[in-house]
């Protein structure tokens, strides 16, 4: 269901520059800040999902000479992850094109295993989980951050705004994937076998004037794209009446002197037992 | 200061629009709340030698905290209950603080001259009162040119249980209504920016975050607080009267606590918003 051309029908978001930009945003300290106290020099470490390689990149810097291995189902986000990796000068990375849920990685082969927005989505958080396991040595660690739609919001919300991340929610629900998984780490991780597991959660808070202007552009160049807006007319998850109600709150929302705008996460830290 | 029965919680305190009331369960949440706990995003802004208000200071948990990061510099706090400027003299005492003083007073009405100030905090304050600008417009005037207001306030509609239950989202409802029932203001910290731009202050920094409720003593805390305050008769009674819940939700909240307590992946998240704003200078 994306414009363009994608080798998931699963990964509803499609590659927009906008939303590359956002991705862009998201680099080891603003993203993996839970993560960090974790990371050791000379470790060997999986990024599962890395798209195009930001936080990969921050995390291979904390754990040289150890090698990270970033996997994406998407050629072009490993090529972007690749450039990423080369324009930071970074020689300890891999990247390569693969599916979470069979690896081509032998047992036991990884210190720890992060992801972040990767398990909202995939359908099946337990198929990814045992692979995930499967490569983690003893007592290595799984660590992922990963979305809680219902706790993000836009203020003001002119009554209007929150439609529009129900109608991410069931766009996301529509591809089978899973707008609250950020709330639900904690079961998956302990059905999963996992043991000591922490949990935190944490906002992106998006509150400068530079903060509100992207937030306004990716609403409009992405999300409220023709492309987007027609999947999920399509899919039921919205009108072409919402889509122009939406447009306009967001006009209203750039604007208003108490704009403020915070994605919410859940994190979860757990062990393959030893 | 006249005492008044609360007509949402029964509870006698000095002011009729605190509907949360003051079991021991509620106290102990305020034992929870310490100055890294609660006001992380206030730390880099402390220094030595400050003279620091907290406005709405409660049992003093976070002002000690606060004290001892500015000491020599003097905290005080007012609170419009007795009961909770008392709790605070102990706690300050207890920690061998003496540099904190603590006033019964209103946030509105400040017994300070203008321009006293430095730094002035409050946690879980505005959103019990019902005029908003009333209280920046008073913290404004004590505050010296180019002081620090910090605000950290609960965002109702971010916070979650999990599991759920189909159930468990409605006892944030009905958390949500009872306060706007006594004129609170439930989603205050996404309403933060608005209001301290509105009252002429510059500079604002927003954050926001969790407090997360995930080990097992975490989890009982929670689950003795839901127990014997937040679905206690006294609570549960007022909402019912003030239409934010029904005997059935009532008791259909109490049914999944039971499942969830037991749930090996039992999370509870409170959400706030946190603002940092100057005084013009």
């Amino acid at each position: 269901m994306c414009a363009q051309e994608s080798s998931t029908p699963d990964y509803t978001m499609g590659f927009s520059e906008e939303f590359m930009e956002s991705l862009r945003r998201y680099t080891a300290e603003a993203s993996a800040a839970y993560l960090l106290a974790y990371l050791r020099p000379g470790i060997r470490l999986l990024d599962f999902g890395c798209g195009p390689g930001t936080i990969s990149v921050g995390l291979a810097k904390a754990i040289d000479p150890g090698v990270l291995h970033g996997v994406d189902m998407e050629q072009s986000q490993v090529e972007l992850a690749k450039a990423v990796a080369a324009a930071n000068g970074r020689a300890n990375v891999k990247f390569h094109v693969g599916d979470v849920t069979s690896l081509s990685f032998e047992d036991n082969f990884f210190d720890i295993a992060h992801c972040h927005n990767v398990l909202m989505h995939v359908p099946d958080t337990q198929a990814v989980m045992s692979e995930v396991m499967r490569v983690l040595k003893p007592g290595g660690i799984i660590a992922c951050r990963e979305m809680i739609t219902d706790s993000s919001f836009t203020h003001p919300d002119f009554g209007v705004i929150r439609r529009a991340w129900a109608m991410f929610e069931d766009l996301l629900a529509a591809d089978d994937g899973h707008p609250q998984m950020g709330k639900d780490l904690k079961t998956h991780v302990i059905d999963a076998g996992f043991a000591n597991v922490r949990v935190t959660a944490s906002f992106d808070v998006y509150n400068a004037p530079e903060d509100i202007d992207f937030i306004y552009r990716l609403a409009n160049q992405w999300f409220l794209s023709p492309e987007i807006t027609e999947a999920a007319i399509k899919y039921g998850a919205s009108t072409e009446r919402l889509a122009n109600e939406i447009r306009e709150a967001y006009e209203r929302w750039k604007e208003h002197r108490g704009s403020f705008a915070a994605l919410a996460f859940g994190e979860v830290v757990a062990n393959k037992p030893a | 200061m006249t005492y008044q029965t609360s007509a949402i919680t029964g509870y006698t305190t000095a002011t009729p629009d605190y509907t949360m009331g003051f079991s021991e369960e509620f106290l102990e949440v305020l034992r929870w709340y310490t100055l890294e706990a609660s006001a992380a995003y206030l730390l880099p802004y402390l220094r030595p030698g400050l003279r620091v208000l907290d406005f709405g200071c409660g049992t003093g948990t976070i002002s000690v905290g606060m004290a001892r990061a500015i000491e020599p510099g003097e905290l005080h706090g007012v609170d419009m209950e007795q009961s909770q400027v008392e709790l605070a003299r102990s706690v300050s005492a207890s920690q061998g603080r003496d540099n904190a003083t603590f006033h019964v007073g209103d946030a509105a009405a400040l017994e300070f001259p203008d321009d006293f100030f430095d730094l002035a905090h409050c946690h879980n304050v505005l959103m019990h009162i019902p005029d908003t600008q009333a209280v920046l417009r008073e913290v404004k005037r004590v505050l010296k040119p180019g002081g620090i207001i910090a605000c950290r306030e609960v965002i109702a509609d971010s916070c979650f249980t999990c599991p759920d239950f189909g159930v468990l989202y409605r006892g944030w409802n009905m958390f949500r209504d009872l306060l706007a029932a006594d004129e609170g203001h439930p989603q205050m910290g996404k309403e933060l920016k608005g209001h301290i731009v509105d009252a002429g202050f510059a500079n604002l920094r927003m954050t926001a975050s969790f407090s997360v409720y995930n080990s097992p003593d975490e989890l009982d805390f929670i689950v003795r607080l839901v127990e014997r305050w937040f679905l206690s008769p006294e609570i549960t009674g007022a909402a019912i009267k003030y239409g934010a819940s029904t005997e059935k939700l009532v008791s259909d909240l109490k049914v999944a606590f039971e499942k969830w307590r037991t749930h090996p992946g039992a999370l509870c998240a409170v959400a706030f918003g946190e603002a940092i704003a100057n005084k013009p200078a």
